[in-house]
Protein backbone atom coordinates (compact mmCIF):
# COMPACT_ATOMS: atom_id res chain seq x y z
CA UNK A 1 0.00 0.00 0.00
CA UNK A 2 1.17 3.57 -0.96
CA UNK A 3 2.03 6.78 1.89
CA UNK A 4 -0.56 8.37 0.13
CA UNK A 5 -3.73 5.62 0.30
CA UNK A 6 -2.08 4.57 4.03
CA UNK A 7 -2.72 8.33 4.86
CA UNK A 8 -6.22 8.55 3.28
CA UNK A 9 -7.20 5.69 5.12
CA UNK A 10 -5.79 7.05 8.31
CA UNK A 11 -7.41 9.99 7.65
CA UNK A 12 -10.79 8.44 7.01
CA UNK A 13 -10.38 6.79 10.28
CA UNK A 14 -9.41 9.95 12.41
CA UNK A 15 -12.47 11.71 10.55
CA UNK A 16 -14.64 8.92 11.83
CA UNK A 17 -13.71 9.03 15.29
CA UNK A 18 -14.03 12.75 14.85
CA UNK A 19 -17.92 12.14 13.87
CA UNK A 20 -18.04 9.94 16.54
CA UNK A 21 -16.80 11.89 18.98
CA UNK A 22 -19.19 14.91 17.79
CA UNK A 23 -22.45 12.89 17.67
CA UNK A 24 -21.52 11.65 21.59
CA UNK A 25 -20.79 15.35 22.78
CA UNK A 26 -24.41 16.35 21.17
CA UNK A 27 -26.28 13.98 22.65
CA UNK A 28 -27.79 16.92 25.04
CA UNK A 29 -29.22 18.27 21.28
CA UNK A 30 -31.33 15.39 20.92
CA UNK A 31 -32.91 14.92 24.41
CA UNK A 32 -34.20 14.94 27.52
CA UNK A 33 -37.57 15.96 25.82
CA UNK A 34 -37.92 19.87 26.64
CA UNK A 35 -42.09 19.52 27.30
CA UNK A 36 -42.98 16.64 29.92
CA UNK A 37 -46.86 15.39 30.98
CA UNK A 38 -46.59 14.83 34.46
CA UNK A 39 -49.68 13.59 36.38
CA UNK A 40 -51.42 16.52 37.96
CA UNK A 41 -53.13 16.03 41.30
CA UNK A 42 -53.55 20.09 41.64
CA UNK A 43 -54.23 22.75 39.50
CA UNK A 44 -55.10 25.83 40.39
CA UNK A 45 -55.30 29.29 39.94
CA UNK A 46 -53.98 31.15 42.59
CA UNK A 47 -53.83 34.92 41.28
CA UNK A 48 -55.83 37.13 39.16
CA UNK A 49 -55.74 40.44 38.65
CA UNK A 50 -56.37 42.50 35.64
CA UNK A 51 -55.40 45.44 37.72
CA UNK A 52 -52.00 44.40 38.02
CA UNK A 53 -52.06 42.65 34.92
CA UNK A 54 -50.75 39.13 36.62
CA UNK A 55 -52.48 35.54 36.81
CA UNK A 56 -50.56 33.21 38.51
CA UNK A 57 -51.18 29.28 38.34
CA UNK A 58 -49.94 26.61 40.83
CA UNK A 59 -49.79 22.94 39.93
CA UNK A 60 -48.69 20.21 41.96
CA UNK A 61 -47.84 16.61 40.14
CA UNK A 62 -48.70 13.61 42.05
CA UNK A 63 -45.57 12.36 42.52
CA UNK A 64 -43.64 14.42 45.03
CA UNK A 65 -40.26 13.15 43.87
CA UNK A 66 -41.06 14.72 40.49
CA UNK A 67 -38.30 17.23 39.24
CA UNK A 68 -38.37 18.70 36.53
CA UNK A 69 -35.30 19.36 34.48
CA UNK A 70 -33.32 22.31 32.86
CA UNK A 71 -35.24 23.55 30.04
CA UNK A 72 -37.99 21.35 31.08
CA UNK A 73 -41.71 22.14 30.87
CA UNK A 74 -45.37 21.24 31.62
CA UNK A 75 -48.03 22.74 28.81
CA UNK A 76 -50.79 23.96 29.59
CA UNK A 77 -53.74 25.75 28.12
CA UNK A 78 -55.38 28.93 28.92
CA UNK A 79 -59.05 30.21 27.77
CA UNK A 80 -61.61 33.05 28.83
CA UNK A 81 -65.29 33.11 28.84
CA UNK A 82 -64.52 35.88 26.10
CA UNK A 83 -62.69 34.46 24.21
CA UNK A 84 -59.19 34.48 24.79
CA UNK A 85 -57.03 31.60 24.00
CA UNK A 86 -53.31 30.73 24.81
CA UNK A 87 -50.70 28.13 24.83
CA UNK A 88 -48.33 28.92 27.91
CA UNK A 89 -46.29 26.21 29.95
CA UNK A 90 -45.36 25.52 33.72
CA UNK A 91 -41.97 25.71 35.61
CA UNK A 92 -40.70 25.11 38.72
CA UNK A 93 -41.53 27.19 41.53
CA UNK A 94 -38.09 27.45 42.77
CA UNK A 95 -34.71 27.78 41.15
CA UNK A 96 -32.25 26.88 39.92
CA UNK A 97 -33.11 23.61 38.93
CA UNK A 98 -31.27 21.40 39.90
CA UNK A 99 -29.20 22.79 43.12
CA UNK A 100 -26.04 24.52 42.15
CA UNK A 101 -27.23 27.62 44.47
CA UNK A 102 -28.83 28.91 46.95
CA UNK A 103 -32.85 28.46 46.13
CA UNK A 104 -35.15 30.86 45.42
CA UNK A 105 -38.29 31.63 43.84
CA UNK A 106 -38.71 31.51 39.97
CA UNK A 107 -40.01 34.17 38.10
CA UNK A 108 -40.03 36.65 41.52
CA UNK A 109 -37.85 39.28 43.32
CA UNK A 110 -38.46 41.90 45.73
CA UNK A 111 -36.30 45.21 46.02
CA UNK A 112 -36.23 47.77 48.97
CA UNK A 113 -36.64 51.54 48.54
CA UNK A 114 -35.78 54.90 50.51
CA UNK A 115 -39.01 56.22 51.78
CA UNK A 116 -39.74 59.28 49.55
CA UNK A 117 -39.75 56.48 46.52
CA UNK A 118 -43.47 55.39 45.67
CA UNK A 119 -44.30 52.55 43.37
CA UNK A 120 -45.24 54.81 40.91
CA UNK A 121 -41.73 56.32 40.84
CA UNK A 122 -40.46 52.92 39.79
CA UNK A 123 -43.25 51.41 37.46
CA UNK A 124 -41.68 52.06 34.70
CA UNK A 125 -38.57 50.57 35.03
CA UNK A 126 -40.04 47.30 36.11
CA UNK A 127 -42.11 47.24 33.00
CA UNK A 128 -39.13 47.86 30.58
CA UNK A 129 -37.83 44.67 32.65
CA UNK A 130 -40.56 42.83 31.74
CA UNK A 131 -41.97 42.39 35.11
CA UNK A 132 -45.20 43.52 36.88
CA UNK A 133 -45.34 44.92 40.42
CA UNK A 134 -47.45 42.43 42.38
CA UNK A 135 -47.59 43.88 45.77
CA UNK A 136 -46.29 47.03 46.88
CA UNK A 137 -45.62 47.88 50.99
CA UNK A 138 -46.03 51.32 51.37
CA UNK A 139 -44.98 51.50 54.97
CA UNK A 140 -42.01 49.25 54.76
CA UNK A 141 -41.28 50.60 50.56
CA UNK A 142 -41.01 47.16 49.43
CA UNK A 143 -41.90 45.77 46.22
CA UNK A 144 -42.58 42.33 44.58
CA UNK A 145 -42.06 42.08 41.44
CA UNK A 146 -43.14 39.01 39.37
CA UNK A 147 -41.36 38.29 35.63
CA UNK A 148 -43.04 36.60 33.06
CA UNK A 149 -40.44 34.32 32.08
CA UNK A 150 -37.39 32.95 33.06
CA UNK A 151 -34.55 34.18 30.81
CA UNK A 152 -32.22 36.12 32.72
CA UNK A 153 -34.04 36.16 36.04
CA UNK A 154 -30.94 36.98 38.20
CA UNK A 155 -29.37 39.64 35.60
CA UNK A 156 -32.88 41.40 34.93
CA UNK A 157 -33.53 41.46 38.72
CA UNK A 158 -29.98 42.41 39.48
CA UNK A 159 -30.51 45.41 37.35
CA UNK A 160 -32.73 46.95 39.70
CA UNK A 161 -30.23 47.93 41.77
CA UNK A 162 -29.70 50.98 39.24
CA UNK A 163 -33.25 52.27 39.99
CA UNK A 164 -33.59 55.56 41.61
CA UNK A 165 -33.99 55.06 45.36
CA UNK A 166 -33.66 51.10 45.33
CA UNK A 167 -31.59 49.87 48.23
CA UNK A 168 -31.34 46.31 48.05
CA UNK A 169 -32.71 43.60 45.83
CA UNK A 170 -33.59 40.05 46.49
CA UNK A 171 -34.26 37.26 44.76
CA UNK A 172 -37.84 36.29 46.60
CA UNK A 173 -36.65 33.23 48.98
CA UNK A 174 -38.87 29.98 49.32
CA UNK A 175 -40.89 29.85 52.63
CA UNK A 176 -39.05 30.04 55.81
CA UNK A 177 -38.63 26.17 57.26
CA UNK A 178 -38.73 26.29 60.86
CA UNK A 179 -36.06 23.65 61.84
CA UNK A 180 -38.40 21.43 64.03
CA UNK A 181 -40.45 21.50 60.20
CA UNK A 182 -37.59 19.95 57.91
CA UNK A 183 -38.11 19.81 54.53
CA UNK A 184 -41.23 21.82 54.51
CA UNK A 185 -41.00 22.85 50.46
CA UNK A 186 -42.62 20.83 48.27
CA UNK A 187 -39.58 20.86 45.18
CA UNK A 188 -42.19 19.40 42.79
CA UNK A 189 -44.90 22.54 42.71
CA UNK A 190 -45.05 24.12 39.37
CA UNK A 191 -46.09 27.44 38.73
CA UNK A 192 -46.42 30.06 35.81
CA UNK A 193 -47.59 33.40 36.11
CA UNK A 194 -49.33 35.14 32.80
CA UNK A 195 -49.78 38.26 31.83
CA UNK A 196 -53.20 40.06 31.75
CA UNK A 197 -54.55 42.64 30.14
CA UNK A 198 -58.54 44.17 30.38
CA UNK A 199 -59.81 44.53 26.56
CA UNK A 200 -61.10 42.65 23.98
CA UNK A 201 -59.31 38.99 22.94
CA UNK A 202 -56.44 38.53 20.71
CA UNK A 203 -55.69 34.78 20.58
CA UNK A 204 -52.06 33.31 20.79
CA UNK A 205 -50.75 36.73 21.34
CA UNK A 206 -49.22 35.91 24.97
CA UNK A 207 -51.13 38.08 26.79
CA UNK A 208 -54.49 37.34 28.45
CA UNK A 209 -56.98 40.07 27.68
CA UNK A 210 -59.85 39.90 30.09
CA UNK A 211 -62.88 42.09 31.12
CA UNK A 212 -64.59 42.17 34.60
CA UNK A 213 -66.82 38.97 35.14
CA UNK A 214 -65.09 37.17 32.60
CA UNK A 215 -64.30 33.26 33.75
CA UNK A 216 -60.81 32.11 33.11
CA UNK A 217 -59.84 28.29 32.62
CA UNK A 218 -56.84 26.89 32.98
CA UNK A 219 -56.48 23.36 30.90
CA UNK A 220 -53.62 20.45 32.08
CA UNK A 221 -54.05 17.15 29.94
CA UNK A 222 -53.29 14.54 31.83
CA UNK A 223 -50.50 11.43 30.65
CA UNK A 224 -53.12 8.57 30.22
CA UNK A 225 -55.88 10.82 28.67
CA UNK A 226 -58.51 13.21 30.16
CA UNK A 227 -57.83 16.58 31.87
CA UNK A 228 -57.59 18.42 34.53
CA UNK A 229 -58.75 22.04 35.10
CA UNK A 230 -59.25 25.01 36.99
CA UNK A 231 -61.07 28.53 37.11
CA UNK A 232 -61.43 32.06 38.36
CA UNK A 233 -63.75 34.54 37.66
CA UNK A 234 -62.00 37.96 37.01
CA UNK A 235 -62.75 40.55 39.69
CA UNK B 1 -26.60 5.99 25.34
CA UNK B 2 -24.30 8.98 26.00
CA UNK B 3 -22.04 6.23 27.35
CA UNK B 4 -22.21 3.89 24.70
CA UNK B 5 -21.41 7.10 22.44
CA UNK B 6 -18.44 8.06 24.23
CA UNK B 7 -17.24 4.20 24.48
CA UNK B 8 -17.54 4.00 20.54
CA UNK B 9 -15.65 7.19 20.10
CA UNK B 10 -12.90 5.76 22.31
CA UNK B 11 -13.09 2.30 20.96
CA UNK B 12 -12.52 4.27 17.01
CA UNK B 13 -9.88 6.34 18.23
CA UNK B 14 -8.03 3.38 19.64
CA UNK B 15 -8.21 1.70 16.57
CA UNK B 16 -7.03 4.35 14.37
CA UNK B 17 -3.50 5.18 16.51
CA UNK B 18 -0.75 4.97 14.83
CA UNK B 19 2.76 4.41 15.00
CA UNK B 20 4.59 7.91 15.13
CA UNK B 21 7.77 9.65 16.47
CA UNK B 22 6.78 12.75 18.66
CA UNK B 23 7.39 14.98 21.55
CA UNK B 24 5.75 16.77 24.42
CA UNK B 25 2.17 17.91 23.93
CA UNK B 26 0.75 14.55 22.43
CA UNK B 27 -0.84 14.19 25.64
CA UNK B 28 -2.75 17.32 25.59
CA UNK B 29 -3.54 16.57 22.24
CA UNK B 30 -0.97 19.10 20.70
CA UNK B 31 1.29 18.55 18.43
CA UNK B 32 5.49 18.53 19.70
CA UNK B 33 7.01 21.92 20.82
CA UNK B 34 10.43 20.68 20.00
CA UNK B 35 9.34 22.63 16.89
CA UNK B 36 7.62 25.56 18.01
CA UNK B 37 8.94 26.21 21.97
CA UNK B 38 5.78 28.14 22.83
CA UNK B 39 2.06 27.23 22.11
CA UNK B 40 -0.87 29.66 22.73
CA UNK B 41 -4.22 28.26 22.90
CA UNK B 42 -7.49 29.74 23.14
CA UNK B 43 -10.35 27.25 24.05
CA UNK B 44 -14.06 26.98 24.56
CA UNK B 45 -16.33 24.67 25.86
CA UNK B 46 -20.17 24.47 26.31
CA UNK B 47 -21.43 22.75 29.69
CA UNK B 48 -24.64 21.96 30.75
CA UNK B 49 -25.48 25.29 32.79
CA UNK B 50 -22.44 27.17 31.52
CA UNK B 51 -19.91 28.61 28.95
CA UNK B 52 -16.20 28.35 29.34
CA UNK B 53 -13.81 30.38 27.65
CA UNK B 54 -10.17 29.99 28.13
CA UNK B 55 -6.14 31.43 27.19
CA UNK B 56 -3.54 29.48 27.98
CA UNK B 57 0.33 29.61 27.44
CA UNK B 58 2.08 26.27 27.09
CA UNK B 59 6.22 26.14 27.18
CA UNK B 60 8.80 23.04 27.15
CA UNK B 61 9.56 19.73 26.12
CA UNK B 62 9.22 16.38 26.91
CA UNK B 63 8.33 18.15 30.55
CA UNK B 64 5.52 20.90 29.61
CA UNK B 65 3.58 23.39 31.34
CA UNK B 66 0.17 25.15 31.01
CA UNK B 67 -0.40 28.26 32.16
CA UNK B 68 -4.37 29.38 31.35
CA UNK B 69 -6.63 31.63 32.15
CA UNK B 70 -10.46 31.57 31.35
CA UNK B 71 -14.25 32.76 32.43
CA UNK B 72 -16.80 30.43 33.14
CA UNK B 73 -20.42 31.91 32.58
CA UNK B 74 -23.66 30.36 33.93
CA UNK B 75 -25.88 32.65 32.28
CA UNK B 76 -28.98 31.71 34.03
CA UNK B 77 -27.68 32.67 37.66
CA UNK B 78 -25.76 35.47 35.99
CA UNK B 79 -22.77 34.38 37.26
CA UNK B 80 -18.78 34.59 36.52
CA UNK B 81 -15.78 32.84 37.49
CA UNK B 82 -12.27 33.01 36.04
CA UNK B 83 -10.26 30.59 36.58
CA UNK B 84 -6.49 31.19 36.84
CA UNK B 85 -4.57 27.12 36.43
CA UNK B 86 -1.29 25.47 35.60
CA UNK B 87 -1.07 22.21 34.18
CA UNK B 88 2.55 20.12 34.40
CA UNK B 89 2.65 17.15 32.32
CA UNK B 90 5.03 14.76 30.32
CA UNK B 91 4.80 12.67 27.54
CA UNK B 92 6.40 9.45 28.37
CA UNK B 93 7.17 7.02 25.39
CA UNK B 94 5.64 2.83 25.72
CA UNK B 95 7.40 0.79 24.05
CA UNK B 96 8.72 1.50 20.24
CA UNK B 97 4.65 1.87 19.02
CA UNK B 98 4.05 5.47 19.34
CA UNK B 99 1.89 5.59 22.23
CA UNK B 100 2.25 7.85 25.07
CA UNK B 101 1.51 7.66 28.57
CA UNK B 102 0.69 11.28 30.15
CA UNK B 103 0.72 11.73 33.69
CA UNK B 104 -0.32 14.97 34.54
CA UNK B 105 -0.41 17.27 37.95
CA UNK B 106 -2.66 20.58 37.84
CA UNK B 107 -4.01 23.06 39.99
CA UNK B 108 -6.52 25.76 39.79
CA UNK B 109 -7.40 28.20 41.41
CA UNK B 110 -10.98 30.28 40.38
CA UNK B 111 -11.92 33.57 41.40
CA UNK B 112 -16.11 34.67 41.61
CA UNK B 113 -18.80 34.77 41.31
CA UNK B 114 -19.48 37.52 42.90
CA UNK B 115 -22.36 38.87 44.92
CA UNK B 116 -23.53 35.65 43.49
CA UNK B 117 -27.64 35.78 43.22
CA UNK B 118 -27.96 38.94 44.71
CA UNK B 119 -27.11 37.46 48.01
CA UNK B 120 -23.41 39.86 48.66
CA UNK B 121 -21.35 36.63 48.55
CA UNK B 122 -18.35 35.72 46.80
CA UNK B 123 -16.61 32.75 45.87
CA UNK B 124 -13.41 31.01 45.30
CA UNK B 125 -12.96 27.76 44.13
CA UNK B 126 -9.43 25.67 44.23
CA UNK B 127 -9.64 22.55 42.32
CA UNK B 128 -6.17 20.43 42.41
CA UNK B 129 -6.00 17.40 40.00
CA UNK B 130 -3.50 14.15 39.36
CA UNK B 131 -4.48 12.29 35.97
CA UNK B 132 -3.15 9.73 33.58
CA UNK B 133 -3.92 9.36 29.93
CA UNK B 134 -2.90 7.78 26.76
CA UNK B 135 -2.17 9.27 23.34
CA UNK B 136 -1.08 8.62 20.24
CA UNK B 137 -0.30 10.32 16.66
CA UNK B 138 -2.61 9.17 13.94
CA UNK B 139 -1.18 10.20 11.28
CA UNK B 140 1.88 12.28 10.61
CA UNK B 141 2.07 14.26 6.75
CA UNK B 142 3.96 16.77 5.13
CA UNK B 143 0.66 19.76 5.99
CA UNK B 144 -1.37 17.98 8.93
CA UNK B 145 -1.19 15.69 11.73
CA UNK B 146 -3.63 14.22 13.39
CA UNK B 147 -3.10 12.97 17.11
CA UNK B 148 -5.33 11.31 19.73
CA UNK B 149 -5.33 11.78 23.60
CA UNK B 150 -7.67 10.98 26.55
CA UNK B 151 -7.16 10.74 30.02
CA UNK B 152 -8.31 10.39 33.69
CA UNK B 153 -8.32 12.68 36.48
CA UNK B 154 -9.31 12.52 40.00
CA UNK B 155 -9.65 15.93 41.31
CA UNK B 156 -10.17 17.71 44.86
CA UNK B 157 -12.39 20.61 44.80
CA UNK B 158 -12.57 23.22 47.46
CA UNK B 159 -15.47 25.75 47.03
CA UNK B 160 -15.35 28.96 49.78
CA UNK B 161 -17.99 31.80 49.92
CA UNK B 162 -17.79 34.59 52.09
CA UNK B 163 -19.60 38.02 52.24
CA UNK B 164 -19.01 40.20 49.43
CA UNK B 165 -16.42 42.97 50.49
CA UNK B 166 -15.15 40.83 52.95
CA UNK B 167 -11.76 42.19 54.52
CA UNK B 168 -9.23 39.41 55.85
CA UNK B 169 -8.58 41.82 59.05
CA UNK B 170 -12.43 41.50 59.70
CA UNK B 171 -11.61 37.62 61.09
CA UNK B 172 -12.82 34.75 58.84
CA UNK B 173 -16.39 34.42 58.34
CA UNK B 174 -15.78 32.39 55.28
CA UNK B 175 -17.53 28.69 54.87
CA UNK B 176 -15.53 26.23 52.94
CA UNK B 177 -16.09 22.58 51.43
CA UNK B 178 -15.10 19.79 50.11
CA UNK B 179 -15.37 17.41 47.06
CA UNK B 180 -14.00 14.97 44.59
CA UNK B 181 -14.93 14.08 41.57
CA UNK B 182 -13.32 12.41 38.48
CA UNK B 183 -12.78 14.04 34.83
CA UNK B 184 -12.10 11.94 31.72
CA UNK B 185 -11.47 13.53 28.49
CA UNK B 186 -10.62 12.62 25.22
CA UNK B 187 -9.86 14.57 22.32
CA UNK B 188 -8.33 14.95 18.58
CA UNK B 189 -5.65 17.54 17.92
CA UNK B 190 -5.41 18.27 13.67
CA UNK B 191 -2.23 20.71 12.83
CA UNK B 192 -2.01 22.10 10.29
CA UNK B 193 1.36 23.38 8.67
CA UNK B 194 2.80 22.30 11.56
CA UNK B 195 1.57 25.81 12.91
CA UNK B 196 -2.00 25.72 14.15
CA UNK B 197 -4.05 23.05 15.73
CA UNK B 198 -7.61 22.69 15.87
CA UNK B 199 -8.58 20.28 18.68
CA UNK B 200 -12.27 19.29 19.08
CA UNK B 201 -12.79 16.90 22.54
CA UNK B 202 -15.29 15.97 24.79
CA UNK B 203 -14.82 15.78 28.85
CA UNK B 204 -16.77 13.97 31.20
CA UNK B 205 -17.38 14.68 35.01
CA UNK B 206 -18.09 11.77 37.02
CA UNK B 207 -18.25 10.20 40.26
CA UNK B 208 -19.25 13.92 41.62
CA UNK B 209 -19.25 13.88 45.27
CA UNK B 210 -19.56 16.59 47.57
CA UNK B 211 -21.18 17.08 51.62
CA UNK B 212 -24.66 17.66 51.96
CA UNK B 213 -26.19 20.96 50.37
CA UNK B 214 -22.66 21.62 49.59
CA UNK B 215 -23.44 22.29 45.70
CA UNK B 216 -20.81 24.87 46.01
CA UNK B 217 -18.14 22.03 46.36
CA UNK B 218 -18.66 20.61 42.96
CA UNK B 219 -17.19 21.68 39.10
CA UNK B 220 -18.85 25.00 38.33
CA UNK B 221 -21.87 25.23 35.80
CA UNK B 222 -21.08 21.66 35.07
CA UNK B 223 -23.90 18.49 35.46
CA UNK B 224 -22.16 15.46 36.51
CA UNK B 225 -22.08 12.96 33.65
CA UNK B 226 -22.46 15.18 31.45
CA UNK B 227 -20.60 15.21 28.22
CA UNK B 228 -19.66 17.79 26.70
CA UNK B 229 -17.96 19.43 23.74
CA UNK B 230 -15.44 21.69 23.95
CA UNK B 231 -12.90 23.20 21.17
CA UNK B 232 -9.73 24.80 21.06
CA UNK B 233 -7.59 26.63 18.71
CA UNK B 234 -3.44 26.76 19.43
CA UNK B 235 -0.77 28.22 17.58
CA UNK B 236 2.98 27.68 17.91
CA UNK B 237 5.37 29.97 18.39
CA UNK B 238 8.70 30.96 18.31
CA UNK B 239 11.96 29.85 16.37
CA UNK B 240 11.46 26.27 14.67
CA UNK B 241 13.93 23.95 15.69
CA UNK B 242 15.89 20.93 13.87
CA UNK B 243 12.39 18.21 13.14
CA UNK B 244 12.26 14.94 14.79
CA UNK B 245 13.41 12.09 12.94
Amino acid sequence: MSTAARSRGVLLRAGIASAVLLAAACTDLFGPSRTVRPVMATLAITYLSATSGIMQIVASPADTAFRLGSGQSVPIEITTSSGDREASALYPQYCPVPMRGWHYTCFEFDFGTRSDVSWQSVNGYVAGIGGRIKTWLSNLHIGFVVLFDLDDQVSRARSALSWPGVTYVELTPPPFCADDVGNCIDWSTLTRPVYVEAGSPHPGDGTLQVQSGDTVTVVYRQPGGGTMQAQSIVP
Amino acid sequence: MRHIGAGLGLLTLLGAARVAPVAAQVCAGLPSLRERPFRVTASAASYTYATALGVSLTAGRAIYGTLGFGRTRDSELDANTYPLSLEIGADIPVGAHGVFLCPVVSGAVSFGPDDFELMQESFRYEDWAVGLGLAAVVMRARRISVLVAGSVRAALLTGTYWPTGYKAADGDPGSSQTGNYWLASLSVGIELNQTVTLRPGVTVPFQVTYPADAWFASPFGRKPEEISLGVAVSIGLGRRSRAVK
